[in-house]
């Protein structure tokens, strides 16, 4: 027999009992499809993830965090336990002294900060374009008659997604200190109100106005001014009026009455710990020109480019060395406890991230969260094959039950072909042919059905996507790979095969005489 | 040419054990026309699956057409039934969701022969039948007289040399019966085929064969020659 011949009989076969056809169908069409849009979503929703998140420049930036100096490990002289007592006891109090003989060094040691000097290092490395110390300035800003408390924070002169998000000007430029970029609401309160008229602001000059004084001047004036908002102009002038007493107080605290010991204590609390200096001055004002005026997202109207990492809102980006001078030379402190580093591109990420480490800070990056992405992706996969095996394997059982039943019903069929000289393995080919021509029309129908499927799901995951990243998604959410197909093709028909394998068998070795007269 | 030599055929084992054929010894000359009658149980069916290879028998030489049967490996036999042999049942034995002519081309199909050659040829037996109209008819539509048309067309459209027909009358009327034997012995003689006809109706017999051979509990008992 030649084997279309063979396919045409089991296609004939088929079509002579349509309804347990149509049924084996729908089963092993639902697991295929299952398996097509597992294969094609999984690829789609990865690539387009990884495509959302280059674009946005978030994958070209790390996060560089201080970290503490590990520190040496307890011996075992400090740890061992002595005493009458269980072996079990003794381990168990033995494990819980060395932990926290651990936490207690670890949280007593010292924290790495992220100082001037170490993000000058961080900046000289081979493609790193930026480094922005993640610090958040509270000033007054005046301008002609108007004046508001406000809060800023540093900007990249690189940043991708601010430079999608202006509304008038540019983004600042590397050597450019004297920038700011004020938010769109800003512009508004400050009376400038069409669009013409906010691109009229581009050039302004503001006045920016900071409170100066150590950290200990600053907890104090905190604590006595607490009532009052932190946006509020009277608290901010409290403070001020308060600091420029108190510098004056520790200029003369020598002649006063204190003890020698009250005054030494008074100026070591009051005063710089690490430079050992009187509180600068109360107030500190410096200008700044308006480069650009920017939005925020349609989701969150401040929401930044950093707003992933937590920063707090902003109506004021200064350039990076702007807010370092007011971090290092305002509020005399000269670390910080963050800081964002932009390279070059994507790839160059994973080495910048491993000399940051180097010199012992903690990182994170997206390029880190990738893995992650990969791994989610790939464990749900996995839940969806599973249960798409599952489904094929109840399938299977299903066709391979309706199989032996066909097998009895046509015995006698089976008996007069081998009469006319059919061969065993004609009738097993015949048989197995049933299975496979089943499998093929399945996974023909899943491939069709899975489209539909997948444009109408694509429609849909795009739309909620777009509208939870405020991004453009590229490219096809379910991408249908040759391999994927491939793969759906062959579990499909090597599904219904083996299904078929145990009635083909039983046919195969029917004895023609009894074969024929079995009704 | 049959050459039957010192055949038997058991079923089952020792207690229980029935011997179908004993002892039979027959040489059936090429071209003859031959008829095996004899009661229900005689033996006479059992005999003709064993000329049609679908039985072997216990013990014994069977020669048919050169080849030994009893040495023949199942493939073998499979290819003996498909070329040396047809066979015309008494129940017809077709494939009911199969057309006459799709069932009259089954065994071209199993030889492997193209679809384009299988048209020409199934035509041409469904023509010598005298079928050509009910080519396209399932056989629920057909009559008995009918069906045995499409199963003799069947027998002979793989072009045999041994015709084995088994009570090919039995479920048919007496008028039928005529026609279905003249069809069988025309055929028989315009293809110079070997007919062995299978019957308990022993005045069928001696009208349509050269020679009778009867059978009683397995035996051969007496051969008439016409």
């Amino acid at each position: 027999m030649r084997l279309f011949d063979i396919a045409m009989m089991a296609l004939h076969n088929l079509r002579r009992r349509p309804f347990r056809t149509a049924l084996n169908l729908f089963g092993i069409t639902l697991g295929t499809i299952i398996i097509l849009l597992t294969a094609a979503g999984g690829d789609g929703v990865k690539q387009a993830l990884y495509s959302l998140i280059e674009n946005s420049g978030y994958a070209r930036e790390i996060q560089v965090f201080a970290n503490y100096e590990r520190a040496a490990e307890p011996t075992e002289a400090e740890w061992t336990i002595t005493g009458d007592m269980s072996d079990e006891r003794r381990q168990r109090m033995e494990q819980a002294l060395k932990q926290s003989l651990i936490d207690k060094r670890n949280y007593s040691s010292d924290y790495k900060m992220l100082d001037t000097e170490a993000l000058t290092r961080i900046e000289e490395f081979e493609n790193v374009k930026a480094v922005v110390p993640n610090v958040t300035l509270w000033f007054r800003l005046r301008n002609d008659d108007f004046s508001q408390m406000l809060s800023g924070q540093a900007a990249s002169p690189l940043s991708i997604d601010l430079s999608k998000r202006l509304l008038a000007g540019d983004i600042l430029q590397s050597d450019d200190a004297e920038g700011v970029l004020i938010h769109e609401l800003l512009a508004y309160k400050m009376g400038y109100v069409t669009d013409e008229e906010v691109k009229r602001l581009v050039g302004k000059e503001i006045t920016a106005e900071f409170r100066g004084g150590g950290r200990g001047f600053r907890g104090l004036a905190y604590a006595i001014n607490s009532k009052e908002d932190w946006d509020s102009e009277q608290r901010f002038d409290d403070e001020t009026k308060f600091l420029g007493a108190m510098k004056k107080l520790i200029g003369d605290v020598d002649l006063s009455t204190l003890t020698d010991e009250q005054k030494e204590l008074i100026r070591s609390l009051f005063s710089d710990s690490q430079k050992d200096e009187l509180p600068p001055e109360a107030l500190h004002s410096r200008d700044f020109k308006i480069r650009g005026v920017f939005y925020g997202s349609k989701k969150n109207p401040f929401d930044l480019f950093r707003n992933y990492f937590g920063e707090p809102e902003s109506q004021v980006l200064f350039h990076p060395l702007a807010a370092t001078d007011f971090q290092v030379n305002v509020s005399q402190h000269d670390a910080f406890y963050s800081a964002a580093v932009s390279v070059g591109s994507f790839h160059d990420v994973e080495q910048v991230e491993t000399k940051i480490e180097e010199l012992g800070f903690r990182t994170m990056s997206v390029h880190s969260l990738f893995e992650n992405i990969d791994n989610q992706i790939a464990r749900v996969c996995r839940i969806i094959y599973f249960i798409a095996l599952a489904v094929l394997v109840i399938t299977a059982i299903g066709i391979s039950n309706t199989l032996i039943i066909s097998v009895l019903e046509r015995t006698p069929e089976f008996g007069i072909m081998k009469s006319l000289g059919a061969k065993n393995r004609h009738i097993l080919l015949l048989m197995l042919f049933e299975g496979a021509v089943l499998g093929f029309i399945a996974a023909g129908l899943a491939l069709v059905f899975s489209y539909i499927i997948a444009k109408l799901g694509h429609r849909i995951l795009r739309s909620y996507v777009e509208g939870r990243v405020d991004e453009t998604v590229a490219g096809e959410l379910f991408a249908f790979s040759v391999p994927s197909i491939a793969l759906a093709f062959g579990a499909a028909i090597v599904i219904c095969c083996i299904a078929g394998i145990l009635p083909a068998w039983r046919a195969a070795r029917l004895d023609p005489i009894v074969a024929m007269h079995r009704n | 040419m049959i050459q039957a030599e010192q055949i038997f055929k058991y079923f089952g084992n020792e207690p229980s054990r029935v011997t179908a054929v004993e002892d039979l010894n027959l040489t059936v000359e090429a071209g003859a026309k031959i008829s095996i009658v004899g009661r229900s149980g005689s033996g006479k069916t059992t005999l003709l699956n064993l000329l049609s290879g679908l039985d072997r028998p216990t013990s014994g030489r069977l020669v048919i057409e050169g080849r030994e049967l009893s040495r023949l490996n199942q493939n073998e036999m499979a290819d003996y039934r498909l070329r040396c042999v047809g066979v015309v049942f008494q129940s017809f034995q077709l494939i009911p969701q199969r057309t006459a002519a799709q069932n009259v081309e089954l065994p071209l199909i199993i030889r492997g022969m193209p679809a384009n050659k299988r048209v020409r040829i199934v035509a041409d037996a469904l023509l010598r039948v005298g079928l050509e109209h009910r080519a396209s008819h399932f056989p629920y539509a057909l009559s008995g007289g009918e069906q045995q048309r499409v199963a003799i067309a069947r027998a002979i459209v793989k072009r045999p040399s041994l015709l084995l027909a088994d009570e090919p009358t039995g479920n048919l009327d007496s008028q039928t019966t005529t026609e279905i034997m003249q069809l069988i012995m025309q055929i028989a003689e315009e293809s110079n085929l070997t007919l062995v006809l299978v019957s308990h109706d022993h005045e069928l017999a001696v009208k349509y064969s050269e020679r009778i051979v009867t059978m009683c509990d397995g035996r051969m008992s007496e051969v008439i020659a016409k």
